[in-house]
């Protein structure tokens, strides 16, 4: 199995999508190891965490170049592996294979974009019709979505989580109990943790999505203190350091696709936790031109002899 | 997909009060939740009404025609080769030929394009169905192929211009004569111009379809008569498919018959027609016998050259240095040269003569050999001085080409000081050095070797968080050892080491990587000629042993990496003295990953050498990783050799694998 599985691997990172039949077979063995995960999945350290990387596969590539491979790095990701970017269907896959092949060294939780209805609208749905001409490497791959975990906590220290907190949510524990293998619903607290933003308010605000909250200081510090978690690490904000410290270092934004859809201009951050969760921001650019593997460009030569 | 994002935009800023200034950072990826009517009419088509047991044939077929949804259809249909490909064993009958020519007539034009351009995969497919030639696929075929070719889009007809060879190739020579020849013939003498300028083309690229004879007797008469067309783009056309000829028909038959013709079209009224004819001199002058090239080149290029058009001018400009190539066998006249050298003068805004000049420069220098150096020289300085960094850059990347023809006294007096000035030039120019830098060392001299190596200890990552360009650093420590190897042992611990050392601690993973992999053979080296109880490389070391009681596990593991890449080169007993005391303790590091390295080392040197399982401190390293609670530790552990397995068991009679206290020896 491991075998094929680096056949996979080998191809994804070249960029190169897998054929149908072997999509629908990763996606199995995916959900028959992530079915196995709790909601709040523990990660023992060293882990980098990683934010966003929407489609940008080869700025994910770029992201693996400067925090080291998998499995040589640990890594977790924080969701909203597609949409927006050009390449969901590899981005996805590859970290998915990875997933796969290295379960105790790669971790994926679940973004607000790891959605069927949202899937549809910004580009993955189109991405997959136009790769293979059916739906349904999209449907393995939204069926698998159900399956991802909702958040991380490393070393029961720092609390991961795509989008932020929820009104319903007070300790932990009452995460590890929510049904989560459905389609994000529209409001409650499974939706919350995936859709909420961390903002200058007090107690609780109505966020600007349409879905999930804002959530203010209080709320982030009562949360921490009652969990006994030193911080909370989320992604789903595009911050043009590449992450952002807010409410006293309590809550950091990891934002790890550079030039977000290929124009924002901003750069991207990974964050590295080592074996006593000292942290390291890596910070980094999007790849270059003639690193995102354009055919006609690969093949000019540099000169003529 | 910018549609998208533009729609979430202005959803956020209607919903969102907040200030401007912060818009940038936070409204600009919000999306609104969104919900989406599950029967809307951009919903793709479900295949869950296929009906069981259809080929796969039937049903790309089947979505050819039936899907609804423009990038799902294209998609079948772009694959309509491939499934065909794939799927057709033996049964030309079941070739998809009336599904091809329906297709052909789509009012979608990426759909005709898409058949288009399938047109040679269709045609070997029906090769390799039906070993006659002429078969009723390739007949009907062939008029898909007119009428694409005849289509109102230009990007169908250029596509079919391109395939249609391998159609006409399905044909006998008697069915190319009687089919396929008057067709053209009559497109030739078409009223639409567009129709004769892709007669042109179509009959230029069928030449080396039909052969020298046909060629002769049909292909050329039809080309020429369309040289004298009133329309400049048919002739434009003509003067690229002579070139096509070239390289069918004999050397005298291009001189006497099409020779006469190019040389007409290259002093055409309509400067187009004569740029397309300065795109393709090198063609010809390849294509004459050799005792005419010189005089065929001179007479063609000149003119062009000095036309009164900037474009025609530049054309043939763009052509030299190949031109110059394609002359290399006989000794090319200073004239031709001197055109070249003067695009290095060339000072316009874009400054793309000077591109060009930079680019074909060391097939030039090639040509004309070391001892024609002088003449190019001063082309030489002006290109590395040029404003323009893709001049300075296609330099870069070329220098070490250039130094290898010219030779060592000619290599440090001219591109010693452009070398040193480009490693101080942008990212783009410098890394285009740095990844030849070895080859560049291996023809200067070792003064100028020392000289240089001073400059790289540069580029180290000056911010602990920012990674920089990290490709130049990449780069270099990809040449770091190639270098050494070019140094002596005390220059490579003076200037080598320090750089080896930086990097090893670069906040780019891929960078440190590369480094440990190599540091082993530059230290091997620098101590061969040193010794290892030399100031230098004590000191070298003991950085080195810091890594592994370093406070980041990466550190750790790259001791671990480093010391194996040592073990692979000196005697067991410096592993013992020097490495070991601190390599085993990392048996117990609380990190797997570098326990995981740790297993991989003890695997590989008992591999290297099995007498290591002798020592005490390894049998015990190895017991406690084989009881690791780490599963990949111990995967890594338990792949160690069986004889290895069989001594650690004697020695566990005496050592119980719990009660293990590392107080290492060395031994």
């Amino acid at each position: 199995m491991s075998h094929e599985l680096d056949g996979w691997i080998a191809a994804l990172r070249k960029c190169e999508p897998l054929e149908e039949d072997d999509v629908k077979r990763l996606c199995q063995m995916a959900i028959e190891i992530l079915v196995e995960e709790s909601n709040v999945q523990t990660i023992d350290s060293p882990v980098t965490i990683c934010g966003d990387i929407h489609g940008q596969f080869y700025d994910l590539l770029e992201l693996f170049k400067v925090g080291g491979d998998c499995p040589d790095t640990n890594y977790l990701f924080m969701g909203d592996f597609v949409d927006r970017g050009f390449y969901s269907v590899e981005t996805f896959l590859l970290l998915l294979a990875l997933k796969v092949r290295y379960p105790d060294r790669m971790y994926l939780i679940r973004g607000n974009h790891e959605c069927r209805q949202i899937t549809q609208v910004y580009g993955f749905y189109d991405e997959c019709l136009r790769k293979y001409g059916s739906v349904n490497v999209w449907r393995y791959c939204t069926d698998v979505f159900d399956y991802l975990s909702l958040s991380a906590l490393i070393d029961n220290k720092i609390f991961c989580v795509h989008g932020g907190l929820s009104p319903s949510i007070t300790t932990i524990d009452q995460i590890r109990t929510i049904d989560r293998k459905q389609e994000v619903p529209h409001e409650g607290a499974m939706c919350d943790l995936l859709w909420s933003d961390p903002e200058d308010v007090s107690g609780w605000g109505l966020s600007p999505r349409g879905a999930g909250y804002l959530f203010g200081d209080d709320v982030c510090t009562s949360f921490t203190q009652t969990n006994s978690v030193d911080m909370i690490a989320r992604a789903h904000q595009l911050v043009m350091e590449g992450y952002k410290w807010m409410f006293n270092k309590r809550l950091v934004t990891v934002w790890s696709a550079p030039n977000y859809c290929y124009r924002c201009g901003n750069v991207a951050a990974i964050l590295e936790l080592d074996e006593n969760l000292a942290h390291d921001f890596k910070v980094f650019e999007a790849a270059p031109q003639e690193a995102r593997g354009v055919p006609a460009k690969r093949a000019t030569p540099d000169y003529f002899l | 997909m910018s549609d998208a994002l533009d729609g979430a935009d202005r959803d956020a800023s209607s919903t969102s009060d907040r200030p401007a200034a912060s818009s940038l950072d936070t409204v600009l990826e919000l999306e609104r939740f969104v919900d989406v009517d599950d029967d809307r009419a951009v919903l793709a088509d479900d295949y869950s009404n296929d009906v069981p047991g259809s080929s796969e044939l039937d049903l790309t077929s089947k979505y050819c025609r039936d899907c609804h949804v423009a990038s799902q259809r294209l998609y079948h249909v772009a694959a309509l080769s491939r499934v065909c490909e794939r799927t057709l064993e033996d049964d030309v009958g079941a070739f998809p030929i009336d599904l091809i020519a329906e297709l052909a007539e789509d009012d979608d034009d990426d759909v005709r394009r898409s058949v288009a351009e399938q047109l040679d995969r269709f045609a070997a497919c029906v090769g390799r169905l039906s070993e006659r030639l002429d078969h009723v696929c390739a007949i009907k075929l062939l008029g898909v192929t007119f009428m694409l070719i005849e289509d109102d889009r230009e990007e169908v007809v250029s596509a079919a211009e391109q395939t249609c060879g391998a159609v006409a190739s399905l044909l006998s020579p008697e069915k190319q004569r009687s089919l396929l020849l008057p067709t053209l013939k009559s497109f030739s003498e078409s009223d639409e111009e567009e129709i004769r300028m892709s007669a042109a083309k179509v009959l230029g690229r069928l030449a080396a379809v039909v052969g020298v004879e046909m060629t002769k007797s049909d292909l050329l008469p039809s080309l020429l008569n369309l040289a004298s067309d009133a329309e400049y783009r048919v002739r434009e056309a003509v003067a690229s498919a002579l070139s096509d000829t070239f390289e069918i028909l004999d050397a005298n038959d291009t001189l006497e018959s099409t020779l006469p013709t190019f040389a007409r079209l290259s002093r055409d009224s309509v400067w187009a027609v004569r740029a397309t004819c300065a795109k393709h001199v090198v063609q010809l002058v390849r294509a004459v016998p050799t005792d005419r090239m010189l005089d065929v080149a001179s007479e063609t290029f000149e003119p062009l050259a000095n036309d009164v058009s900037f474009k025609v001018r530049t054309a043939a400009l763009e052509q030299l240095g190949q031109l110059i190539f394609a002359l290399s066998s006989v000794e090319v006249p200073t004239i031709f040269v001197d055109y070249f050298t003067s695009m290095a003068e060339s000072s316009t805004s874009s400054s793309a003569l000077q591109e060009t000049c930079a680019y074909n420069l060391p097939g030039v220098v090639l040509s004309l050999t070391s001892a024609r150096w002088t003449e190019l020289r001063p082309a030489f300085r002006l290109l590395a001085a040029s404003l323009n960094w893709r001049v300075r850059r296609t330099l870069g990347c070329s220098l070490h080409e250039i130094a290898t023809i010219i030779g060592r006294d000619n290599a440090e007096k001219d591109l010693l000081p452009v070398l040193e000035s480009f490693l101080e030039d942008t990212d783009e120019v410098k890394i285009g050095v740095i990844e030849h830098l070895s080859e560049i060392f291996a023809v200067i001299g070792s003064a100028s070797r020392l000289s240089l190596i001073r400059l790289l200890s540069t580029f180290e990552s000056e911010d602990a968080e920012k990674i920089g360009n990290w490709r130049i650093r990449f780069a270099l420590a990809k040449q770091i050892l190639p270098v050494a190897e070019l140094l002596s042992g005390a220059a490579t611990a003076e200037f080598i080491v320090p750089i080896l050392l930086a990097y090893l601690d670069d906040t780019a993973a891929v960078v440190r990587e590369k480094t440990v992999e190599i540091a082993g053979r530059v230290l091997f080296n620098a101590a061969r000629e040193l010794s290892w109880y030399s100031e230098t490389i004590v000191n070298a070391m003991s950085s080195i042993k810091l890594l592994a009681t370093s406070h980041r596990w990466s550190d750790r593991r790259a001791y671990i990496n480093i010391c194996l890449a040592l073990a692979r080169e000196v005697e067991q007993r410096f592993v013992v003295d020097e490495l070991l005391p601190l390599l085993v303790m990392l048996a117990e590091d609380s990190v797997a990953a570098v326990r995981v390295a740790l297993s991989h080392f003890l695997t590989e040197v008992l591999r290297l050498d099995p007498t290591y399982i002798s020592l005490p401190d390894i049998s015990a390293a190895i017991i406690i990783l084989k009881a690791d609670s780490d599963p990949t530790v111990v995967a890594a552990a338990q792949s160690m050799k069986a004889e290895a397995e069989a001594k650690v068991k004697d020695d566990a009679a005496f050592t119980s694998a719990r009660d293990v206290r590392f107080s290492p020896t060395g031994l």
